[in-house]
């Protein structure tokens, strides 16, 4: 990406709040020395009550243009180049927060909690308006295919749409009863795609993780497994495979292996309060968490470490993470850029260097023995 | 050998510095005490002087070193703000859950109650709360679940319900909540002290509205617990009553005192404990109504402990 420059100057990532502040954060944690910088965009003096964010999105494959979308239905878009907001969409339509957010075929499209999913446009007709069945918690849209959107809520289990066709293509079936043949009960919190593949993860309010294949005509997951005594309140696909990583409401992040059933590989320490988002980088290892204890972490992914923790001010709802985030000099940019052919070059070299080394004969024991 | 040995020390006294062991020396018990009691009279008397000597040069006084005043420092400090963070704060105290309380458009009413089947002092306990907290009601749990009783208070008017938790026959736990959205803050409650074990009589505590104090709360959690113990009270105070009633943190916990103030002729105050008396540590602050597995925390101790409690200078209200 040709970005690396041009961004130098700019923020990392992006923060919004229950009072419907957004501020922009930058780190730098190749530099010890310069301190994280935390700035309000959002003028803080005109906001209201109907001004909570409650969901973040890019508007552009190029990482330009960030989609706000507030409790009041509004989408407001802010443009990183210019520095500026500019314009504000009404997406009403049913009731509730926005609580998924996205530009589909360069339309805004708003999923708001009781249900409706709405592709704005400038014609008005009742046709863009989606009914998927049941409240929403969560609406993502698929980075693979355009057209597909998840969603999914309390007693609403995961579904996905297809906008194009405006059918629901999968529907989620609960999970068989348990052991007292009780209904387990439905509350999904969180879902994400996983990486170069059309299954999705899902976590739950009442401690679920599971795995839901679509391409298959399995309508239960494919891996269930239950964290007992957590509610998990947000979830995020690791540049890992088979991992991911889920916070709850007290305070806990943790970094779950899917192919072992049930079992969490880390914990992440600092958080106190409940997790909002969460955020893992496209190719570092760095996650990015926010949460009601109105402080931002960043964590290594493999060793733990707490590599940063701020204090916003107030409680916070929603990251955006730019996928070159923190990864401030070019040089290092283009080492990474690069870094297939070096590892190819050195492949060679190691190749040469054996080749031309001596075969050292080794001394039988006996010889050791009779040398004695 | 008694004056011999006294005569030394007060060389040393002149020379400025009292080696207080210099008493081992002896062997016999009584002079050696007698020694050591005059070595300390010696010592007291030059720090006095140098007290004094500090005043009549005009100096200030010497402030003593506590872990509350070298309190490690913490981001969540409301002191020392600049404009644009104390704007920021402003704006979530003006329509936080708890605005409408300070805004004054309704007066509280406190619904409080105990787990099931409580021991005696647990309902004690309660009903002196009700005297302390005006416009409240001491009832009887009758096993219903603190979800389904904030649906009920919420329908009957009540603006706060607190829960009175009891574990061997003692008080031990209390649990806040604000109605009608919360927040839920869960308190472990200690030392607590009825009115007759203070030796007093409940007949002493008048019906005028008590004043508030809250004192010490410093950080933005610390803020939102105090604003949250003054909601339980009427925001006018009958000033007649002379009745005051403290909550006081110190390294986190949060002393509970009642008392009657008054000013005495001679320009001071003279205070009275009315009780009852107790201490309250924070457990957890929750988001929302009471939702103790599905709901949102903003603030948790429990699992925590070895994280948060990393240092005796570490606090958090």
């Amino acid at each position: 990406m040709p970005v690396g420059m041009a961004r130098k100057n700019d923020f990392d990532l992006f923060v919004a709040g229950k009072t419907g502040s957004f501020k922009g954060i930058s780190i730098n944690f190749e530099d010890k020395d310069t301190k994280p910088i935390a700035k309000n965009i959002q003028n803080i003096k005109v906001l209201t009550k109907e001004h909570e964010i409650t969901a973040l999105a890019w508007g552009d494959a190029d990482e330009v243009e960030v989609l706000i979308g507030m409790s009041c239905q509004r989408v407001k878009i802010y443009d990183t180049d210019f520095k500026a907001f500019t314009s504000s969409v009404d997406a009403s339509c049913g009731h509730g927060s926005i609580q998924g957010l996205s530009r589909y075929k360069g339309k805004l499209l708003t999923a708001v909690a009781s249900g409706h999913v709405k592709i704005c446009s400038h014609v008005k007709n009742s046709n863009n308006i989606l009914d998927t069945g049941g409240s929403i918690e969560k609406m993502r849209h698929s980075p693979v295919n355009a057209d597909i959107i998840a969603v999914g809520g309390k007693e609403n289990d995961l579904k996905l749409w297809n906008l194009e066709q405006k059918t629901c293509t999968f529907a989620a079936k609960n999970v068989k009863p348990d052991m007292l043949q009780l209904r387990v009960p439905v509350w999904v919190s969180d879902m994400d795609f996983l990486q170069d593949s059309a299954k999705i993860a899902v976590c739950t309010r009442y401690g679920h993780v599971r795995v839901y294949d679509p391409s298959t005509p399995q309508r239960r997951p494919v891996i269930n497994m239950d964290i007992p005594e957590q509610s998990l309140t947000t979830l995020a696909v690791t540049n890992k495979d088979n991992h991911i990583v889920v916070g709850n409401t007290k305070g806990k992040i943790m970094l779950i292996d899917l192919r072992r059933k049930g079992s969490v590989v880390q914990h992440y320490k600092g958080a106190v309060g409940s997790l909002k988002s969460i955020v893992c980088h496209k190719t570092e290892p760095y996650i990015v968490s926010v949460g009601l204890d109105r402080h931002l972490l960043v964590h290594n992914l493999t060793s733990r470490a707490l590599l940063q923790k701020m204090y916003m001010k107030s409680r916070l709802n929603c990251i955006l993470l730019h996928s070159t985030a923190f990864l401030k000099s070019a040089d290092n940019l283009c080492v990474k850029e690069g870094s297939d052919d070096d590892i190819q070059i050195i492949e060679d070299d190691y190749d040469e260097l054996f080749n031309n080394m001596e075969t050292v004969e080794e001394f039988s024991p006996n010889k050791k023995c009779k040398l004695k | 050998m008694d004056h011999t040995e006294t005569k030394f020390v007060q060389d040393e006294v002149e020379g400025g510095a009292v080696h207080l062991n210099s008493a081992n020396r002896i062997r016999n018990k009584t002079l050696r005490r007698a020694q050591v009691r005059k070595d300390k009279r010696q010592k007291n008397k030059l720090k006095k002087a140098e007290r004094k000597k500090r005043k009549d040069a005009g100096l200030p006084k010497n402030v003593p070193k506590t872990i509350d005043n070298m309190r490690e420092k913490d981001d969540t400090m409301l002191v020392d703000m600049d404009e644009e963070d104390q704007l920021e704060l402003n704006l979530e105290l003006e329509r936080d859950e708890l605005s409408s309380y300070f805004q004054r458009t309704y007066e509280p009413k406190v619904l409080i109650t105990f787990s099931d089947n409580p021991h005696q002092k647990c309902r004690i306990f309660g009903r002196e709360l009700t005297r302390v907290i005006p416009n409240s009601v001491s009832l009887y749990r009758n096993r219903s679940g603190v979800k389904k009783m904030v649906k009920s208070a919420i329908d009957k008017g009540f603006t706060d319900i607190i829960v009175i938790n009891e574990d061997r026959y003692q008080p031990n736990g209390m649990l806040v909540i604000h109605l009608p959205d919360g927040p839920t803050a869960h308190f472990r409650l200690s030392n607590v002290k009825l009115t007759p074990e203070l030796k007093r009589s409940h007949k002493e505590i008048s019906k005028h509205r008590p004043e508030v104090i809250l004192n010490n709360f410093s950080t933005h959690l610390g803020n939102t617990v105090s604003r949250m113990l003054a909601a339980l009270f009427h925001y006018e105070p009958e000033f007649k009553g002379r009745r005051a009633v403290t909550f006081h943190n110190q390294r986190d916990y949060i002393f509970f005192r009642h008392h009657r103030y008054e000013f005495t002729s001679g320009g001071k105050v003279r205070l009275r404990e009315l009780g009852p008396r107790f201490t309250l540590k924070l457990r957890s602050l929750q988001h929302g109504t009471f939702d103790s597995k599905t709901g949102d925390y903003e603030w948790i101790i429990t699992d925590k402990r070895h994280d948060l409690e990393t240092s005796r200078r570490r606090f958090y209200l």
